[in-house]
């Protein structure tokens, strides 16, 4: 019994398999209707499985559903394929991709009808047939023929035939195919432009025009075929959303990175890991990143293609700082996952494909999009996937049949990313390179391994491309520029001559080892401690006791002068706490500037040059002259040069000047040297002086005010001081006297 | 004048080294420094707040001059771009 109920697993159905599946897999409803259908008991398996293996019976089953349409036609056909049996679900998948449209309603038909028998999955018992045709479950379960029915299809020519189930049989015209290969030179040429330079980025987060111009020079087209049109234009919206694609991938990559929200600046570290990583990592990495995209959005490509709003998209595809792709981050993982379940063997027809991915989960993408806020149309997306992102990063291939109807296939690059194919890491691809005494560097593209053009991009400058062939520069500047990147002679040598033709040139390698010697000559270190010390003695005993506390550190230490040692250390916190003990004085170029000035007088003031900071005394230098009477070697004395000022500071030249003196004049500056500084640099404050005054206080405020209000006190010109005086000039001292009695005030003189 | 102090800690400072006072000399014939904050120090060196790193590197490679650098080079974003739009506004004008 154990062996009867066992199911079996291909081919189409077998006696022992229906007996099993009447015994426990179907209730006896279901048992009933085939029974009905195809004549026999419903408790005789056997009886009904020879009723379905007569060849009468088959025919007349046949006639009972009439004339076959088109979709049953290719259904018989996908299933007698497929061996005999598949799942309902593969087989709607399979002909959708065969442009057969949603074959679910056909399928229940043909079940219904007894010719497609449903079979109940393992585990499941008491199979009510009427019930799983009416539930979308149905396209979970496997159907199977039997071989009768197959024998019948292959007599009327409809089983095994690619052409009954639609598939794709001809010859291509205008394929076009993009290369992996081509998009991450691309990206390798922008990554390397972002590390030289920086892309200016507007308040929006767009590029600058000007500066996004220098950065397109070298990018090529995705599937360029010839020189002539082989470069991108910033002014083709299509070339555009391609631009901002790359600089999407190359900043989500960690190959860039924003800096102030107003540049885009090339990040060396990341470009390092990932152009040095296998191809399999890479690819693996790319896709990843392709399918998180977030600053760029295939959902916003329909419109470039129509003209609709072309100046926002463009800004919005372009710009550095919006995540405008975040929202179809589900939806790409969406459609990878359909392509990946999907057959997808050879052309086949693009509409396909986008009805493929619209019906296979009908409701899912409309969900992303309404989630999203997006009105975008399922079949316009779906295709702007296609044809703009899997094609840019060369994982299909478009063209079209003799009927011009839209194709499209898997590259070999997208079966790999895709999963369907392993790449071959054992390739090493020796002989790319062709270094000329010229110090031109060739290198045949299809050959070089992308370790190998991230390389030369560090030490030469690409000067020409044209049929899939580099050529690097090696220059001064560029070599150098390398060295600055890690690279050193040796191995720069080391990697032209492994990949070389020919053996490298004697030249070649003696002036890439001497302009290393010429590099070496200056040292550029980018942040450390500057310790400053008058008497060199207490600055070695200094030292040595942070030599000492640092010795399990890194620490590097330059000696510059008798007082004066550069440190470099990721340990900083520890040195300045084993600095605590000396005391002195700490100046933190991104922190707190201690005031390093006296004030003296009028335009005069003075610094200790030791402890001044840089940013103080090189700004002096700038706006004054040295009083060489008045210097010694510990006190500088200066003097504002009002011509030096204004040339420094062209505008507002006297708020400059008083910003920069308040914040570094210790105590702050004094009023006096204030006013004279008014005084000289912008206008002379204006002063009057009364003499012989008569001083007029009276009692309350109110009364005050009166009499500032009358026409005597507007005659003699009162001046008020404070709220109940006027001050008068004594020459008006009879005339205020009787005016004060004409308005009765009571007068005391003192 | 307030008391001497006798250590200075400068932090946040970025140096240029020559391997030899010669060779700081010869750069300095063909650097123009005068827009940068800087002090020389000693024979062979230049330092100069961790602001300035950027600008001290690009005027050195202008001068064909490709240091080796040691740690790591923060871009400050500058100003010299202005805008499309304000580059629109300055034309119209």
């Amino acid at each position: 019994m154990a062996a009867r109920q066992e199911r079996q697993r291909s081919g189409p159905l077998a006696s022992s398999e229906l007996e099993a599946i009447f015994e426990r897999g179907y209730a006896q409803s279901s048992r009933r209707f085939l029974a009905t259908l195809w004549g026999g008991e419903p408790d005789r398996a056997d009886a009904v499985f020879a009723s379905m293996s007569e060849p009468e019976r088959v025919v007349d089953a046949l006639e009972r559903i009439g004339e076959l349409s088109r979709s049953d036609r290719a259904i018989f056909a996908a299933l007698s394929n497929a061996g005999g049996r598949a799942r309902a679900e593969n087989l709607r998948k399979e002909l959708l991709l065969r442009g057969q449209g949603d074959v679910s309603n056909e399928l229940r038909v043909l079940a219904r009808h007894g010719v497609l028998v449903v079979l109940p999955s393992s585990g499941q018992s008491e199979l009510d047939l009427e019930t799983v045709l009416d539930q979308q479950a149905f396209l979970q379960q496997e159907l199977a023929l039997t071989q009768a029915l197959i024998d019948e299809l292959d007599k009327r020519g409809i089983t095994h035939s690619d052409a009954e189930i639609g598939a794709w049989e001809g010859e291509i015209t205008d394929s076009r195919v993009e290369s992996l290969q081509s998009l991450e030179l691309n990206l390798l040429h922008l990554a390397a432009g972002l590390g030289q330079d920086v892309l200016r980025l507007n308040k929006s987060g767009a590029p600058n025009r000007r500066s996004l111009s220098r950065f397109v020079v070298g990018l090529t087209r995705p599937a360029a075929t010839d020189t002539h049109d082989l470069w991108l234009d910033i002014d083709t919206p299509t070339h555009a959303n391609y631009i901002g694609f790359l600089f999407a991938l190359v900043r989500e990559l960690g190959l860039s990175t924003v800096i102030e929200d107003r540049g885009l600046v090339g990040q060396f570290s990341g470009a390092q890991a990932y152009f040095t990583m296998t191809d399999k990592r890479r690819g693996t990495r790319l896709l990843q990143v392709v399918q998180n995209l977030k600053g760029w959005s295939e959902g916003l490509s329909p419109s470039l293609q129509d003209g609709r709003e072309q100046d926002d998209v463009l800004e919005a595809q372009l710009s550095q700082t919006r995540d405008n792709g975040s929202a179809l981050i589900g939806a790409r993982g969406y459609i990878f996952s359909v392509l990946r379940r999907a057959n997808l063997n050879g052309w086949t027809p693009l509409s396909a494909v986008i009805e493929l991915c619209g019906q296979l989960d009908r409701d899912y993408l409309p969900r992303v999009f309404a989630n999203a806020g997006l009105s975008l149309q399922v079949d316009h997306y779906v295709r702007a996937f296609i044809v703009d992102l899997l094609f840019w990063i060369g994982a299909v291939e478009l063209g079209k049949d003799s009927q011009g109807i839209e194709m499209m296939r898997l590259t070999p690059d997208g079966q790999r990313l895709l999963g369907f194919k392993e790449v071959d890491e054992n390739t090493q691809q020796t002989g790319c390179l062709f270094v000329q005494p010229n110090f031109e560097a060739m290198v045949f593209l299809d050959a070089a391994p992308m370790e190998v053009l991230y390389r030369l991009y560090q030490i030469g400058e690409r000067v020409n491309l044209a049929d899939r062939v580099a050529t690097f520069k090696l220059t001064a500047e560029s070599v150098q520029r390398g060295y600055s990147m890690g690279l050193d002679a040796e191995s720069a040598i080391a990697l032209l001559d492994e990949h070389s033709h020919a053996p490298l040139a004697d030249l070649i390698e003696f002036q890439l080892r001497d302009w290393e010697r010429i590099w070496g000559r200056v040292t550029l270190w980018s942040s450390g401690m500057l310790l400053r010390h008058d008497d060199p003695d207490r600055l070695d005993t200094i030292l040595g006791q942070v030599r000492h506390a640092l010795r399990d550190e890194p620490l590097a230490v330059e000696r510059l002068a008798a007082g004066a040692v550069f440190l470099d250390t990721t340990a900083e916190e520890e040195v300045l706490r084993q600095l605590e003990r000396y005391g002195g004085l700490r100046i933190d170029y991104l922190g707190e500037v201690p005031p390093a000035l006296e004030a003296i007088a009028g335009m005069h003031f003075a610094y200790e040059p030791m402890t001044a900071d840089i940013e103080t005394v090189g700004i002096l230098k700038k706006i004054s002259n040295e009083v060489r009477d008045e210097c010694t070697p510990r006190r500088r004395v200066v003097e504002l040069d009002p011509a030096k000022l204004s040339e420094y500071w062209p505008e507002k030249t006297f708020a400059q000047i008083i910003a920069f003196l308040r914040a570094r004049v210790r105590g702050g500056l004094p009023s006096e040297q204030l006013l004279q500084l008014k005084a000289r640099l912008l206008t002379p404050p204006q002063a009057t002086l009364l003499h012989a005054v008569v001083v007029v206080t009276l009692d309350t405020i109110e009364d005050a005010q009166l009499f500032g209000s009358t026409e005597h006190a507007r005659a003699c010109k009162a001046l008020q001081i404070g709220e109940r005086s006027f001050a008068i000039a004594q020459e008006h001292l009879d005339s205020t006297i009787e005016t004060l009695e004409r308005l009765g005030v009571q007068m005391t003189h003192q | 004048m307030a008391a001497r102090e006798a250590l200075v800690v400068h932090r946040n400072i970025s140096l240029m080294l020559c391997e030899n006072p010669a060779v700081l000399e010869e750069i300095l014939v063909e650097l123009d420094l005068d827009e940068l904050i800087h002090q020389r120090l000693g024979a062979r060196a230049i330092v100069a707040p961790t602001q300035e790193l950027v600008r001290l590197r690009d005027a050195l490679h202008a001068r064909g001059v490709y240091p080796r650098i040691v740690g790591e080079v923060l871009e400050p974003g500058d100003e010299d771009f202005a805008d499309d739009e304000d580059d629109v506004a300055a034309e119209e004008e």
